[in-house]
């Protein structure tokens, strides 16, 4: 699903990553961790930019602007709270890539948009405005929203982030459930090592410009040798 | 659409026609109702020379301008996601000055009197400042990867040019001067049947492009990264969003001069009646509010023989301040 092979990313004069690479499967869960500024979001931001990686198969060179967003659905940690958009709204932006020239929503899009909403438990909250959510609430919706894209690749960009202990475990499940029962391939990056470890199939772990991947099992030792002082 | 915001567009579009015909009705000479409609309706009275060659143009120009400004302040806020971005904010009226102050002030400073500069007149010299800056900005904007960056420039670019204009003022004499003030006041009833031949055609194209950005400023709601990742191609959005602006702004305002607040404050109303984020329902509704703050301003102005501009900004800043106070964001 996801294909980096040998990547150099490099900021300035300054190298991020060197030679990295990372092979995803399909219904794989990925935590992605690392120090601050190892290059977490710079590898989440080069999988939908970078020209020598292959999505689904092919390289995203050769992937149209639409064909992308119909291969990849990102989560950020930008918070977007808008007056009067609601919940709906949010999750509905999500058929864009599959929608007329104004956006029109089809019987079918508003069903996928339902189903997104209810996989997230966010159903009654529907109708709700952005402005008024809870930063939880609000990255459920998100995640709704990439959902309803319907990519089989979703990367996520620290998605619990701001989430107190309880949400984070339940995005978490959340996240396991869409790779696992849903089969979508799912690289998220996070700094809580605890809410991704019951979950994950794999770390890839960030250190000294490397990038490494280890079977969750391992994923713990490995963490600890990497990074325990 | 859902059925609460259709009659709500349906109302204000019934407005906008009420005061368009109040706008024509009101001027210093009173005619009967019965001898404007008629001569609107191409019946030949009394009252036909002043209605169809004065009043109407004029009534069509605040049609114009309102449609334009609020047109332009709506995808200026969505574009910079700025709630207090209006349609001048690119710099597009300090553009429109710069050719105004070059062409009432410069010229006579140096000496020009009679030469193809002077012969373009007020409109076209502001037309050409304003496209000027328009081509700066889009240049800019292939460039640099953040918006913001664009709107800082923009800001700065404004201020820059106004110093440039204030120079030019300090060293002119009374009667440019006057010219020049009186200008920046700005006018509906200068613009003349044949200038208006080329006006509606531009603000109908930059309205067009707007009706094509619906769905990308639905999209840019999200932010660029967002909006880039459902597949929006963010690069050629900006160009559509900044052409159609300065298509709109740049107009009016070559032609009627800066009209203030109504680009800032229309978006801004159209949000509240219609409690929705969705610019399908916003841009016809930002329209028509627009339309009829500029009617009702300018029934207000000829009452009262003001400028324009003084009553958009007292009927527009209110609308500002109560923005600010209740910190909305878009």
């Amino acid at each position: 699903m996801i294909r980096i092979d040998s990547l150099t990313l490099a900021y300035n004069e300054r190298t991020i990553l060197d030679r990295a690479s990372l092979h995803l499967k399909a219904g794989e869960l990925c935590a992605l961790v690392g120090r601050n500024g190892a290059g977490k979001s710079t590898l989440i931001r080069a999988i939908t930019s970078s020209d020598g990686i292959k999505l689904c198969g092919e390289p995203l060179a050769k992937l149209s602007a639409e064909r992308l967003a119909q291969s990849v659905a990102i989560v950020t940690t930008e918070t977007i709270r808008v007056a009067n958009l609601r919940v709906r709204d949010v999750v509905a932006m999500g058929r864009a890539p599959y929608t007329n020239w104004v956006g029109h929503l089809q019987e079918i899009d508003r069903q996928i948009v339902d189903e997104a909403l209810d996989m997230v438990g966010m159903k009654e909250f529907a109708e709700r405005d952005t402005t008024t959510l809870s930063d939880g609430e609000l990255q459920r919706a998100m995640i709704a929203r990439a959902i309803a894209q319907q990519t089989p690749i979703i990367v996520l960009d620290e998605p619990c982030a701001y989430l107190d202990i309880p949400t984070r475990f339940e995005v978490c499940r959340l996240l396991a459930d869409l790779a696992h029962k849903e089969g979508k391939c799912i690289l998220f990056s996070t700094h809580d090592i605890d809410s991704a470890l019951p979950v994950c199939d794999s770390f890839a772990i960030i250190e000294n410009h490397t990038l490494l991947k280890v079977d969750a099992a391992k994923a713990s030792i490995e963490i600890e040798r990497l990074f325990r002082r | 659409m859902r059925k609460h915001s259709a009659i709500i567009i349906l109302a204000l579009a019934l407005l906008t026609a009420i005061l368009f015909v109040v706008d024509i009705a009101v001027g210093t000479v009173n005619i009967p109702l019965s001898e404007l409609l008629g001569s609107l309706l191409g019946e030949e009275n009394g009252a036909t020379d002043i209605v169809v060659k004065i009043r109407l143009p004029r009534t069509i120009v605040a049609l114009l301008a309102g449609v334009a400004l609020s047109v332009s302040g709506l995808q200026m806020q969505v574009l910079f996601r700025n709630p207090l971005a209006g349609p001048y904010v690119l710099g597009v009226s300090a553009g429109a000055s710069l050719g105004v102050a070059l062409f009432l002030l410069g010229a006579p400073l140096l000496g020009i009197t009679a030469t193809t500069f002077t012969s373009l007149g007020t409109a076209g010299a502001a037309w050409i400042g304003a496209a000027m800056v328009l081509v700066i900005v889009v240049a800019l904007a292939h460039k640099v990867k953040d918006i913001m960056v664009i709107l800082i420039l923009g800001i700065m670019l404004s201020s820059a040019v106004g110093s440039i204009v204030e120079i030019m003022q300090y060293f002119s004499n009374e009667a440019s001067l006057k010219s020049y003030v009186v200008w920046t006041m700005g006018s509906l009833g200068d613009v003349t049947m044949s200038q208006l031949a080329i006006v509606a055609p531009i603000i109908t194209i930059g309205v067009i492009l707007s009706v094509a950005a619906i769905k990308p400023m639905n999209m840019l709601l999200f932010g660029e990264r967002y909006a880039t990742s459902m597949g929006l191609n963010t690069h050629r959005t900006r160009i559509l969003i900044l052409t159609s602006t300065t298509l709109l702004a740049g107009t009016i305002t070559a032609f009627c001069g800066p009209i203030g607040f109504v680009g800032i404050a229309a978006p801004h109303i159209a949000r509240m009646m219609m409690r929705s984020a969705d610019h399908c329902v916003l841009l016809p509704t930002t329209i028509f509010v627009g339309s009829i703050m500029m009617l009702a301003s300018d029934i207000v102005a000829k009452t009262l023989t003001l400028p324009i501009n003084t009553i958009t900004a007292l009927l527009g800043i209110p609308v500002v301040i109560y923005i600010v106070s209740r910190n909305r964001t878009l």
